[in-house]
């Protein structure tokens, strides 16, 4: 017995075919319709078609890609800065590595106000990082004092947060919840960790130990927390973000490499709860990564200060995000507050 | 089932040596990212280079030792060398940069006993405030005691540091080597811009401090020409307590600066004119003076980093200190007639003055 295919009738009817072939035609031309659309909407304007102004926002397709916000200028006069924060006022805190070493305070324009001192003299203080807690107090930490100080927006001195061990502590990055918690990293030789203390002083939680194993950290250099109480904490010498939930629970991790959205050498890191966006300083990519962190997984988006112009970054170091929506980076060695606008 | 047993077993087994063997791979322990011998899928490269959009040479993004300074300013590093101290306010042996925590008034005593046999002598040492000699039996070379002139030469560093006084220049100004006139690599004339790199090795030596075998030259001024190479042993694991520092210097028996071992003969690769303690190559100082005799660094002779400082030193040269007209001010001419030069100079000592002469011979 041999094969015929004229011995088996089509089972698919003939005028369901025609359909079939209608069909595919019509996307064929609508796709080509689209890329022509696309491709002259570039021609004439030289930007990719999610920035063509009343185009970004009409639909799901343009808002797969997140707008990158707008270099809009620098506040200066800062001497290698290490960490950034913003006020609920608008008022921006830097923190100094070299000269003076001091905390200086800019209102929302970048006009210097009353500088903050951590200690009697250049040489006895050494402020790493700053953050603002919801009342609007200013929280410091400082290598050489070992300790958070805290003191009121005019620059008074108002106590400092009690260390959560009695064998004291090194604190670095810092960083608040909206209840006032304070979520701070922990430097010292041999524990390095992250700690959540209630503004009452108690410890709340407690992640991780010096190491390199997922949930560890060599040198965590900065923390930050988003409005669901998920924490982000930049894993510098591991190269890496890590995520926890509000229990210390692991969420995922990006790690180190050469791909875009790898880290080499994270730094300070900020959460923009407006557009559930990540912002994480790397300091020898001369950048900071942008990650969509509206899903569970974290999808790479943009880089800032990633091009040879006024905004290209050297060694920055802090990040923060303002009221408003602005992105300040502290700027190591171009000595300055590099601000991003949406 | 007794298949199934047996690979549960095995299961465990591997699983147990995987967790030992993933514990025992500490980057923190073998000093971070400077470790010899990287795996080949490493992701550490990404840390500090970019292969297509690299901006400086050596495919980094910038200056290299603004590099080592982003780390080692104590945010992602525990010795902070422009301090001259560590995160956990330890002072830095090698002093620092632009601050350093050595007890350069130090009052304390460390000699020799006499009268030991050749390989069993001692450390004589002060106690508590009014300096009790002790004197230890002979052949007492415990750690304790031959440390005993490093410990008590580093503060506690919770206070505020002092600025240095002299120091390997680094980045800012090039460092005149000093070579000898006959035997000097650069002809007595080379000049060398030092970075961290030109002593340290990023990517780790596994030896002491990732010190280079051969210091890195300039190829373009012609100060590249280092042949040798010393690499300067380490413990394993690396501890960097005050006993590894000694024997980095300690070599018993063993006349290290001519032989290529112990830090002495590292520093001396770029310091020649300290070879010619030989006595067999006639340099002269800047004074005029023969060089046949000098320290030596042998067996149990003090190395160079027991006296110096190799990042920089807050000690003083006040003057004043000695007879009238034998003061250490460096302000006496030289024997020929020269006049002095770089009166103050601290030359890297740990001691004020010529405070380092005492802490072994007592006079």
């Amino acid at each position: 017995m041999t094969s015929n295919a004229q011995d088996y009738p089509r089972h698919q009817p003939p005028h369901l075919g025609r359909w079939l072939k209608g069909a595919v035609a019509l996307l064929l031309l609508f796709a080509l319709a689209w890329v022509a659309f696309v491709a002259l909407q570039y021609q004439q304007t030289g930007k990719p078609i999610s920035e063509v102004a009343g185009i970004k926002n009409i639909g799901p397709l343009a808002k797969l890609v997140q707008e990158p916000p707008r270099f809009t200028g620098s506040v200066w006069e800062v001497a290698r800065p290490l960490g950034v924060a913003a006020a609920p006022d608008g008022s921006i805190y830097v923190t100094e590595s070299a000269g003076d070493r001091m905390v200086k305070s800019f209102d929302a324009n970048g006009q210097a106000k009353a500088s903050i001192v951590t200690g009697e003299s250049a040489l006895s203080r050494s402020p790493l990082y700053v953050a603002v807690s919801p009342s609007g107090k200013v929280y410091v930490s400082d290598l050489e004092r070992h300790a958070v100080l805290i003191f009121a927006p005019d620059g008074q001195a108002a106590g400092q947060v009690a260390p959560p061990s009695s064998e004291g502590w090194t604190p670095g990055a810092l960083a608040f919840d909206a209840a006032g918690n304070l979520y701070a990293t922990d430097l010292t030789p041999g524990q390095h960790r992250v700690v959540v203390i209630d503004p009452d002083g108690t410890l709340l939680l407690q992640i991780g130990q010096e190491g390199s194993a997922p949930g560890q950290f060599e040198f965590p250099n900065g923390v930050a927390v988003d409005a669901q109480g998920n924490i982000y904490v930049s894993d510098s010498g591991n190269g890496r973000v890590q995520a926890f939930d509000k229990s210390g629970h692991p969420l995922f991790m990006i790690g180190r490499g050469t791909s875009k959205g790898d880290l080499g050498m994270p730094r300070g890191i900020a959460v923009d709860n407006g557009r559930k966006l990540l912002y994480v300083v790397d300091a020898t990519a001369h950048a900071v990564n942008v990650y969509d962190i509206s899903n569970a997984a974290p999808k790479y988006s943009f880089r800032l200060g990633d091009d040879m112009g006024g905004e290209s970054l050297s060694y920055p170091n802090g990040v923060a995000v303002d009221g408003n929506g602005r992105i300040l980076v502290a700027d190591k060695e171009n000595k300055r507050i590099a601000i991003w606008t949406n | 089932m007794k298949t199934k047993l047996v690979a549960i077993g095995a299961g465990l087994a591997l699983l147990a040596i995987g967790t030992v063997w993933s514990n025992g791979d500490s980057a923190r322990a073998d000093n971070g990212p400077h470790i010899a011998n990287q795996s080949v899928t490493t992701d550490a490269c990404a840390g500090c280079h970019r292969a297509h959009t690299a901006q400086a040479p050596d495919l980094l993004k910038a200056s290299e030792t603004t590099l080592c300074f982003t780390c080692h300013d104590g945010t992602a590093a525990t010795t902070m060398p422009d301090s001259g101290k560590t995160t956990g306010n330890a002072a830095l042996r090698a002093g620092g940069f632009n601050l350093a925590y050595i007890n350069t008034a130090d009052q304390t005593w460390s000699r020799h006993v006499s009268g030991c046999a050749a390989g069993t002598d001692s450390h004589e040492y002060g106690v508590g405030a009014s300096n009790v000699p002790v004197t230890p039996a002979c052949g007492n070379n415990d750690a304790a005691t031959k440390l005993l002139l490093d410990s008590v030469l580093a503060l506690d560093a919770t206070g505020a540091g002092q600025a240095v006084t002299s120091r390997h220049e680094v980045q800012t100004l090039t460092q005149n080597l000093g070579g000898s006139p006959t035997k000097a690599i650069y002809g007595g004339t080379g000049t060398l811009a030092l970075k961290c790199t030109t002593c340290h090795d990023p990517h780790g030596t596994g030896g002491y401090r990732i010190l280079r075998p051969t210091p890195l030259g300039d190829a373009a001024a012609g100060t590249d020409k280092f042949t040798a190479g010393v690499l300067v042993t380490d413990e394993t694991p690396k501890s960097y307590g005050t006993t590894n520092y000694f024997d980095v210097g300690y070599v018993p028996s063993t006349p290290n600066m001519t032989t290529g071992t112990g830090i002495s003969a590292w520093c001396a690769q770029c310091h020649q004119k300290y070879l010619s303690n030989t006595g067999a190559w006639g340099d002269l100082t800047k004074s005029g003076d023969g060089v046949n005799y000098m320290h030596a660094t042998t067996s149990y002779a003090p190395s160079c980093i027991k006296c110096h400082a190799a990042h920089g030193t807050d000690a003083v040269i006040s003057g004043g200190s000695g007879p009238a007209g034998l003061n250490y001010a460096g302000t006496l001419d030289y024997p020929n007639g020269d006049a002095h030069r770089d009166a103050n100079n601290t030359r890297l000592l740990k001691v004020d003055n010529r405070g380092i002469c005492q802490k072994c011979h007592k006079r």
